[in-house]
């Protein structure tokens, strides 16, 4: 796509929301989704918040803050999109919504500290995170990106956050 | 002769049961309720799928493509603005309802004059048109539906739904809200709906020759000369002498109001050409 | 001269500094610096070495220490530990309840009304109508100095401790099958099993570096099996390469049924057998090998597995790989076994897996009890400070135990009384029954741990009992409760012992000084002791003092750690009994010949299990019976408690970390989730867990995790309290309570 049509204030701000599971790749994404809020009220954890002004023309658009809510891939949003900005997907394990990161400077069980909270929590139980034979949290491809990691990090600030697929 | 059916009771209760319903929605939807749900840029009937065709549209533009989902939850739509005419913007949209209360108070308290001059409803439909074009374009450029994001049907509908059920701030749509309510204070008389909305020009367009509309027979009219047609008409268009795209959104003020029957509501051949009264200058 | 003394002082921070980076004991105080004193984790039994970062006279931080057993590992609880010292809920000051209210009050009043009330119970209703409910918590020197005062002072033997609801079965398995208690392998066995097999224990959440230390085994050595036998699918079975599921209380049927492949299928070592094994049942212990091999024909794999709700062929490949040729097979256990009806059984049931193949007693076969607490095993298991033992291995109800205390003690022959007494449950039944009129509870919570804790809530708010409650946090479940409060040092600000799982002991050395008002749990004590005109028992003006006392008092027996001065456990990142003498290096493998200084070296055996007369371990038969309270048509689910890794006990401590909270805020019910779409919940809802006992409202979280029909709920959220549910049935020899299965029912809320 052009530049211009990634959109102006996300270019400007470099802030890319996560968005809801099934969701398409970002540019298209923010060009389907018309703000019907549907998806949010199909949301039975209040997961899904209506995107603020920092995020520009996207704003009104569906996203998780993992942080205060994290997704717990109930899938009840997907099949609900009229526009197909979501795609009507019901398995969770195909979902894509972004990425888990592991920030090594902060995360306890990288400076010996065992903690193994993001491991526990994953609801791919093992699948998206396990650890590694120093007990340190690694990642695999199989991450959905729901954020269950980044919400319960200990941190004050999570060591492990959740990277939007969305314009990589 | 029948006296003409009393059309705005009817229709504000409809508008009235419209805005109830959004207001309502969020409660219904906390309670369970999931068969119905949605705002007006999109709403889940049952099973049914419905889409706004301006929003539909700009999302068109805005991805490059046309999806088949979208396609659908158009069709009906569709076809009702192809039969009934523009009748989202009188009969349906609670902004509309809104607008008509903001502007009946601006009239009572400025003291404003409740008249309208007789071709200023011609006057506006560029100012429609261009107001369309350039939501659709900027959608475009920026790649994203900006009629959904902007549009006052949607805002107006998605407030309670942020206030009442999803426990958010609204802050975009708020903001939103204000301006448009800036706008309608402002601005001559009902230009958020006349001129600036995207979701009623684009209506407006959907006319075809046999779609429900006002039809004047002068034969029948009392007093061509005085008629005062235009001053019924909650945004100022003369029925005896409208074109197709003119605005007309099937209130059906004017048929109430009309003294004779010479103003009638009805499908099938079209008044084209329009029967061009001369000016009547107020 | 001044200022080569600030040059002197100077390059001493920089050596101490560096001292704390290399892992150097006793690194010294510098002016204005930063000093690291050695010490040991306060919260789980696996008892890792740290340093106390200390600054200004505050704990700044902790780090592991690499030369202790945990290899500088420490797990996030542990690392967190300086929040707990200026924790708000910090007991900063004596309280008296007046008027129904706790207000402050002085040390001076404050302990004379405890004196009072207690000097006027004991006139009044004799010495059993005091008593002293202990901790696995407190320091060893604390638990000795109560112990010695209540059971030789007042004379009275309500004395007991939280061990109960956690380490009995495992002592009363200890000491049915090898005559003495505490186990005979240790930590390093980790590093040379081959077969893992772990039952009844979440490892993962609650033995986190115990857990890495099997991890590691695994990778380093890929052929490394691991068996979870657990009903949950927990964090532990994540790593198993066999998980077995079963209803919760049937594993003794699975126990026994791969016995009966082990013997069935040719993996019984008969010349172990012939040499160090007696067969027995009941408490006989006259049976043969072929009266077990017919007790074993009711537990075939078939049966067993239909009585457990699991695969047959799982436990025939459990059975299997324990009993490889060959192979080091460990096994640990917690409280899956040991809070049962039948817990004592359970834990002989898994010696018998040992003792019938002969994998014991060399590195990397043993049957390892994994312990809860950081000081059960050295200052009440060993201590002896429950109601029916003596310290060190001696029991109340045998005379010549009583006389060789009496005279270490230096009080008159028959001072000790006879009769045992009565067990934490009894204890606070007889509570309950306004038997015992005074309690002193010391470093725990039983208003929150003990299990139909409803019912023995109501008991401690009597009237007529005076609760006094020894605590370094208020308000808890059970200092609510209290109608006197005194402030304890909390860790850090103490000094004393902890002797962990594998007979490791350790000196926490003190910090900083206490907070507030508050005193070292033995001075509190002594000065309990004086004012009781008891003075001349409890003389002492430090913890070495104890200490000393306490070498006196262990030489002798088998569990000799004389050699354990004061000096040498402050150099010593952690020593293992028996040490009897100041150059023993210590013993890793009981039992076993060469190794342990109790094993004679002219034995003509590699083992010799001298904690029973014949120098034989005993394999019992043990029937499996089920639970007290299986589930029924009206409450038809199984419940079960446990632990979580961001937590411990009652979360007095660990819910006061931000960072804990935020990643474990509140006890959740666990559910299948078939078992919540029959209820019509999702994660989030509410659901009423109910039981004969008691109920409770709790979060429900979807999970396949739990087993069908099973509802699991941790055991640390004070404002959910899981035990008004619980069962207080117990096992008839350890007398611990069965916590880990009852029936109930769940409704959505």
């Amino acid at each position: 796509m052009k530049a211009s049509r990634r959109g102006l204030f996300p270019a400007l701000c470099g802030r890319v929301p996560l968005r809801p599971p099934g969701a398409r790749p970002e540019p298209e994404f923010a060009a389907l989704c018309i703000r019907c809020n549907r998806c949010i009220t199909a949301c039975p954890y209040k997961t899904l918040k209506p995107a603020s002004w920092i995020y520009g023309e996207r704003a009104g658009t569906p996203l998780v803050v993992p942080r205060k809510i994290p997704c717990y891939l109930c899938m009840a949003c997907p099949p609900v999109c009229p526009t197909g900005a979501l795609d009507p997907i019901t398995d969770k394990r195909a979902v894509r919504m972004g990425l888990a990161v592991v920030d090594p400077e902060s995360c306890f069980a990288h400076q010996g500290i065992l903690c193994r909270t993001c491991v526990d929590e994953c609801p791919l139980e093992g699948e998206a995170i396990y650890q590694d034979g120093e007990l340190k949290p690694v990642v695999t491809e199989k991450c959905v990106g729901c954020g269950v990691c980044e919400k319960v990090c200990p941190v004050a600030e999570p060591a492990i956050v959740v990277r939007p697929r969305g314009d990589q | 002769m029948n006296k003409p059916r009393r059309w705005t009771p009817l229709r504000r209760s409809v508008q009235l049961a419209v805005a109830l319903l959004y207001l309502v929605l969020p409660f219904l939807n906390r309670w369970g309720l999931r068969g119905f749900m949605g705002n007006l840029a999109s709403l889940k009937v049952g099973p049914v799928d419905l889409l706004e065709p301006a929003v539909a549209l700009s999302v068109v533009l805005a991805a490059g493509k046309i999806t088949a989902s979208l396609v659908l939850a158009l069709l009906p739509v569709v076809a009702l603005a192809v039969v009934l005419g523009p009748v989202f913007c009188s009969w349906v949209c609670p902004w509309g309802l809104l607008s008509e209360g903001l502007d009946y108070l601006k009239i009572r308290t400025l003291h404003l004059h409740r008249t309208w001059t007789a071709d200023g409803y011609r006057k506006l439909r560029p100012l429609r048109m261009a107001a369309l074009l350039v939501f659709l374009l900027a959608s475009s450029v920026v790649a994203s539906p900006l009629v959904a994001l902007l549009a006052p049907p949607r805002l107006v509908t998605a407030l309670p739904q942020e206030l009442f059920y999803l426990s958010v701030r609204p802050v975009v749509t708020g903001s939103v809200l204000l301006l448009w309510l800036l706008a309608e204070l402002f601005l001559p008389r009902r230009w958020v709906c006349r001129a600036l909305c995207p979701v009623g020009a684009l209506w407006n367009f959907l006319r075809l020759p046999w779609t429900l509309q006002v039809r004047f027979e002068p034969t029948l009219c009392v007093d061509p000369k005085v008629a005062p047609c235009h001053l019924h008409c909650p945004w100022g268009i003369d029925p005896r002498s409208m074109g197709r795209f003119d605005g007309c959104t099937n209130c059906l003020r004017c048929v109430e109001g009309c003294p004779s029957t010479a103003l009638r509501a009805g499908f099938g051949k079209p008044m084209d050409p329009p029967v061009r009264t001369k000016k009547v200058s107020t | 001269m001044s200022i080569s003394r600030r040059e002197f002082l100077e390059s001493a921070a920089a050596a101490s500094a560096l001292a704390a980076l290399s892992g150097l004991p006793r690194p010294v105080q510098a002016a204005g610096g930063e000093k690291w004193v050695k010490s040991v984790c306060r919260y789980c039994g696996t008892g890792c070495g740290l340093y106390i970062g200390v600054r200004d006279g505050k704990v700044f931080a902790v780090k592991g220490d690499k030369d202790n057993h945990n290899q500088g590992f420490l797990c996030l609880k542990g690392f967190l530990l300086p929040q707990i010292l200026t924790a708000p809920t910090r007991c900063l000051y004596p309280m008296i309840r007046k008027d129904g209210k706790l207000v402050r009050a002085s040390w001076e009043e404050a302990m004379s009304l405890v004196a009072s009330k207690f000097k006027e119970a004991i006139e009044k209703y004799g010495p059993d109508a005091v008593a002293f409910y202990g901790s696995g918590q407190g320091l060893t020197e604390e638990t000795y100095v109560a112990n010695k005062l209540f059971k030789a002072g007042i004379r009275t033997n309500n004395v007991d401790g939280n061990p109960r609801l956690c380490m009995a079965s495992a002592v009363g398995g200890y000491v049915t099958t090898f005559g003495k208690d505490e186990p005979m392998g240790c930590y390093e066995d980790i590093d040379h099993a081959d077969v893992f097999l772990l039952v009844g224990t979440n490892t993962a959440e609650a033995h986190p570096i115990l857990f890495q230390r099997i991890v590691r085994r695994k990778e380093k050595a890929p052929g490394t099996k691991v068996i979870v036998m657990d009903p949950r699918r927990t964090p532990t079975a994540r790593i198993a390469d066999l998980h077995i599921s079963f209803k919760p209380g049937t594993d003794l049927a699975i126990l026994n049924a791969m016995a009966y492949v082990l013997v069935h299928e040719g993996y019984v070592d008969e010349e172990f057998i012939k040499n160090h094994v007696v067969f027995g049942e009941g408490t006989e212990t006259n049976k043969s090998f072929e009266d077990y091999k017919a007790f074993l024909a009711k537990y075939t794999p078939e049966k067993a597995a239909a009585i457990a709700g699991c695969k047959a062929e799982d436990i025939v490949t459990a059975a299997r790989w324990f009993g490889a040729r060959g192979k080091a097979s460990m096994s640990m256990w917690t409280m899956g076994l040991n809070q049962r009806t039948e817990g004592v059984w359970a834990n002989n049931l898994v010696h018998n897996l040992h003792l019938i193949t002969g994998k014991i007693g060399t590195p990397g076969s043993t049957p390892f009890s994994l312990t809860g607490q950081p000081n059960a095993c050295g200052g009440v298991r060993d201590g002896g400070a429950l109601s029916h033992l003596l310290p060190y291995g001696r029991l109340i109800a045998n005379e010549a135990h009583r006389k060789e205390m009496e005279k270490l003690w230096g009080v008159p022959e028959g001072t000790l009384k006879p009769k045992p007494g009565p067990s934490t449950v009894e204890m606070f039944q007889k509570v309950e029954a306004g038997e015992i009129k005074c309690l002193y509870i010391m470093c725990t919570n039983p208003g929150q741990s003990l299990p139909n804790v409803g019912r023995y809530r109501k008991a401690l708010q009597r009237d007529d009992v005076f609760v006094v409650v020894a605590e370094a946090f208020h308000p808890t479940r059970t200092s609510e409760l209290a109608d006197v409060v005194l402030p304890a040092a909390a860790w850090a600000e103490k000094e004393g012992v902890y002797g962990c799982a594998e007979r490791r002991y350790q000196l926490l050395e003190q910090a900083i000084p206490p907070s507030g008002e508050a005193r070292p749990d033995f001075e509190i004590l002594c000065d309990l002791g004086r004012r009781l005109g008891l003075g001349h028992l409890v003389p002492y003006k430090t913890p070495t003092d104890i200490w000393n006392e306490i070498l006196t008092v262990c030489k002798g027996t088998v569990y000799d750690f004389t050699g354990m001065t004061r000096e040498r456990l402050r150099q010593a990142h952690g020593l293992l009994w028996p040490l009897p003498t100041p150059d023993h290096p210590g013993t890793n493998r009981r039992y076993v010949k060469g190794e342990d200084p109790f094993v004679p070296a002219d034995w003509p055996h590699r083992i010799k299990f001298y904690g029973r007369p014949d120098g034989r371990a005993v394999v019992w038969m043990r029937p499996f019976k089920g639970p007290e309270e299986a589930p029924d048509a009206e409450y038809p689910m199984y419940y079960t408690t446990g632990r979580v890794i961001e937590h411990w006990h009652t979360g007095t401590m660990t819910r006061t970390c931000k960072e804990l909270v935020h990643a474990n805020a509140e006890a959740v019910a666990e559910l299948h989730p078939a078992d919540a779409q029959k209820l019509g919940v999702k994660t989030g809802d509410k659901v009423k867990i109910t039981s004969r006992r008691g109920s409770q409202v709790f979060k429900v979280k979807v999970t396949d995790t739990s087993r069908e029909n099973l509802v699991f709920v941790h055991m640390h959220d004070d404002q959910h309290l899981c035990n008004l549910i619980t069962i207080d049935a117990l096992d008839p020899i350890s007398k611990q309570p069965e916590f880990k299965v009852c029936g109930v029912k769940v409704e959505k809320a």
